[in-house]
């Protein structure tokens, strides 16, 4: 099997910050979408509170943003696909083969982002709460602390 | 003397040429319209005249328009008048055979405060968007049923209206459910009136026409305000048994993210028919599935997979290092 290779090079000078959503569900697609358009451009803030607000498919959702800890940072990778491939929407689904669909050449970042958003819906809670906050931070800081050599 | 139709700044000439589905079709906007972003949620109330006494016994009306449709706004308005004000020679008595033209133009002359009419008029206008209505109903927890918005609604609206200093004595509510508990807990609600809820009320009691009229003709304003604006085709009444609406949202559908315009009712059946629910015949070839894993009783564990057939994990793709 094919194993893809993310290159991360070092100069990430001039590659934009993507904006970046993390969602509470599933999308079964991963082709182009207006998500700008749809979903980015339209983020309001909740109650004039820091929090954010935006709809998906109709359903409320609450964000936060979610920095990345120093000396990390977020990559956007794009898997280029084999011309077999077709990102449109067609009416035929070809099944998934298990083999990974990849080119075995390096798969370049094509940004970089330093933050997120952390969404979900019918929150109250607070972001120390949310699952991937405490994944990202306290696992850094955990991990940092193992590793260090003080 | 009646006043002038207002020109609108939307108004383009339609001409037997020119594509008539986009220009805005509408002679007059009434002041209950949010004109910058007509499909959000949008309170409006109007006052009777300075010279006109509010501490006499005034009667209220309340009616909704839009309540069944997939697009667009629900809209509930109150209106109300001075007891011993004649409201019958103004052809407010028959409102179901109103067509939408005259509706328009009797909005026009409600808003026309230099008349007698409007002077003694006042109307209050609370419109729900879509996006309200569908999110309230799609909350995980504590759903918001339209019965309950409805209600809520209503004895604001209301209650503003005394806290206006006017003293409402009596109270008529078009009601489409069950009127007795209806009216019994608006009754208990304000005593200070004496409550009648009933079927057709806009049929038996003018000041309910009145504001009929003032839920109707703000709804459909607005929804063909949204669709100008969207510079999008004729969706017709926005109900789903309409043709043109079901053709509008099979065809501009996005398989992911539904329909621009923050106008459809995400949690209609017919919305979901066509969005969410693969096997239907309404659903396009474009199917995409999202799963917010609301069949999971137990706290969402990320390190397990969701069991498919294409053994994808809770978000990205598959592949292994």
């Amino acid at each position: 099997m094919n194993k893809p290779i993310i290159l991360f090079e070092n100069e990430n000078e001039g590659k934009p910050e993507e904006n970046v959503s993390l969602m509470p569900c599933f999308i079964g697609f991963d082709g182009p979408a207006p998500v700008s358009e749809f979903f980015h451009n339209k983020i309001s803030n909740k109650d004039d509170s820091n929090k954010l607000l935006a709809y998906f498919r109709g359903r409320e959702l609450n964000g936060s943003i979610l920095q990345l800890p120093e000396n990390y940072v977020g990559e956007c990778v794009e898997f280029p696909l084999l011309k077999s491939e077709d990102h449109s929407f067609t009416g035929n689904k070809s099944e998934s083969e298990d083999e990974a669909n990849v080119s075995d050449e390096h798969c370049p970042a094509s940004s970089t982002f330093s933050q997120f958003k952390i969404w979900d819906r019918d929150v109250s809670t607070s972001i120390e709460q949310n699952k991937w906050y405490k994944g990202v931070i306290e696992w850094t800081q955990f991990a940092s602390r193992i590793a260090s050599t003080e | 003397m009646k006043k002038n139709d207002e020109t609108t700044t939307f108004a383009s000439p339609i001409t037997e040429e020119s594509d008539t589905r986009k220009g805005f079709n509408a002679a007059f906007v009434p002041p209950s319209i949010d004109t910058t972003t007509p499909e959000k949620s949008n309170y409006f109330h109007t006052t009777i005249a300075p010279d006109v006494p509010k501490d006499q016994p005034f009667r209220l009306g309340v009616d909704e328009a839009g309540r069944g449709p997939v697009l667009g706004p629900m809209v509930y308005a109150v209106a109300y008048c001075p007891v011993d004000f004649d409201l019958t020679h103004f052809g407010f008595a028959d409102s179901k055979t109103l067509t939408s033209v005259k509706r328009s133009q009797l909005l026009q002359d409600i808003c026309n405060t230099e008349d007698e009419l409007g002077r003694h008029v006042g109307w209050s206008v609370q419109s729900i968007s879509a996006q309200e209505l569908a999110a309230g109903m799609l909350r995980l927890h504590n759903k918001y049923n339209l019965n309950s918005q409805a209600h809520d609604t209503t004895m604001d609206l209301i209650q503003k209206v005394y806290d206006s200093g006017v003293r409402v004595t009596e109270i008529y509510v078009d009601t489409v459910g069950p009127p007795d508990t209806y009216q019994q807990k608006l009754q208990a609600r304000f005593p200070q009136a004496k409550v009648k809820v009933t079927k057709k009320a806009d049929s038996l009691f003018p000041i309910v026409s009145l504001a009929s009229i003032c839920a109707k003709v703000t709804r459909d304003i607005q929804l063909e305000l949204v669709r100008y604006l969207l510079q999008t085709q004729d969706w017709g009444s926005g109900y789903s048994a309409d043709a043109r609406t079901t053709k509008w949202l099979r065809s501009s559908v996005h398989p992911v993210f539904g329909w621009k315009g923050d106008i459809v009712r995400y949690s209609w059946q017919t919305a979901r028919d066509i969005l969410e629910v693969a096997s239907s015949k309404t659903s396009s070839p474009s199917f995409v599935d999202v799963d917010w894993h609301e069949e999971t009783s137990a706290p969402l564990n990320f390190t397990i997979r969701k069991p498919s057939t294409k053994n994808r994990s809770w978000f990205g793709t598959d592949f292994v290092f």
